[in-house]
């Protein structure tokens, strides 16, 4: 199954909705970094709403995601954690999610959008049309 | 049985799985576990399991992920192996029913387990909270693993009120 990333202006929107497999993880790690350098898109929301299972492996997929989207000069935003999810990632006992995360995406692009303004980037103007 | 809800339905129920009773009648669904897809299946099937017996979301969502951490390790770790979800009725005496997992591979063993329950150990590119993880998440979990004959682990979560957090015979990580 291949994860959709949906492009708005220079932001990028995912959302997990399945449990991925190992390859699957990859294959969404890659495409993501990829897509994030060629439109050299400023933030990324990761809405993970509708994702059953999170488990350590989950974890680690979203934040290395996470990491390397930064890495390249995006800001991140993870989307949409369950109640019953984050009691069970805490209760697990590492910080397994280190990213910002908001309760939903209407949130989350809120929030990229006022990380970016602050971080004084010249190149995004809110609701641009390329 | 009073007042609880028909267990064998609920093994039964979605699961579809063959159901078996074992000599104290308690019933059981035994999951085969190669793959991650198997990881998927019997991670879901913990998960109706305990909703269908009444445990809260929380808790079921826990005995889910403890099982998708353990079942994981099988199919990364052991080449494989089983895991069984069993159903403790314990309605008559004390008035609780759990969820019984007990995990069980013929792999290389654990060589130091005291280490495999470290936080943050692993010998994979893993985030090694994977046992220490599912045994926070679990009642009671005991582990026992030989380089001759696997690993077999046996956790049990139980349905609220929960007696104790944790069960006496439970592994020295804290």
């Amino acid at each position: 199954m291949k994860i959709p990333i949906l492009r708005l202006g220079r932001l990028l929107l995912v959302s997990i909705q399945e449990d991925l497999t190992d390859n699957e993880a990859m294959q969404f790690q890659s495409d993501l970094v990829n897509k994030v350098a060629e439109i050299e898109a400023l933030g990324v929301a990761v809405d993970i709403t509708a994702l059953d299972v999170v488990d350590s492996y989950m974890a680690r997929v979203i934040n290395d995601t996470a990491s390397m989207v930064r890495l390249l000069g995006a800001e991140v935003v993870i989307c949409g954690v369950q109640p019953f999810v984050a009691m069970t990632l805490i209760e697990m006992g590492r910080d397994l999610i280190g990213a910002d995360c908001t309760f939903n995406l209407d949130q989350g692009l809120e929030q990229l959008k006022t990380r970016i303004a602050s971080r004084g980037d010249i190149r995004f103007a809110g609701d641009e049309d390329e | 049985m009073t007042g609880a809800p028909d267990l064998n339905g609920a093994l039964n129920g979605d699961l579809n799985g063959d159901l078996n009773r074992d000599l104290n009648g308690a019933s059981s669904r035994l999951f085969s576990i190669r793959t991650e897809a198997d990881v998927m299946e019997v991670a879901r099937g913990a998960r109706q399991l305990a909703e269908r017996l009444g445990f809260s979301q929380v808790h079921a969502y826990h005995l889910a992920i403890a099982t998708s951490e353990l079942a994981t390790n099988l199919a990364v770790y052991a080449g494989g192996g089983t895991v069984r979800l069993c159903v403790l009725d314990d309605t008559e005496q004390s008035a609780r029913i759990g969820i019984e997992l007990s995990v069980e591979d013929q792999g290389p063993g654990i060589p130091d387990l005291a280490l495999a329950m470290t936080e943050g150990y692993s010998t994979g590119a893993r985030l090694g909270c994977g046992l220490p993880g599912a045994s926070r998440l679990m009642d009671e979990f005991s582990i026992d693993s030989s380089t001759q004959q696997g690993t077999r682990i046996r956790a049990v979560k139980w349905r609220q009120p929960a007696p104790e957090r944790r069960s006496p015979q439970g592994p020295p990580h804290e």
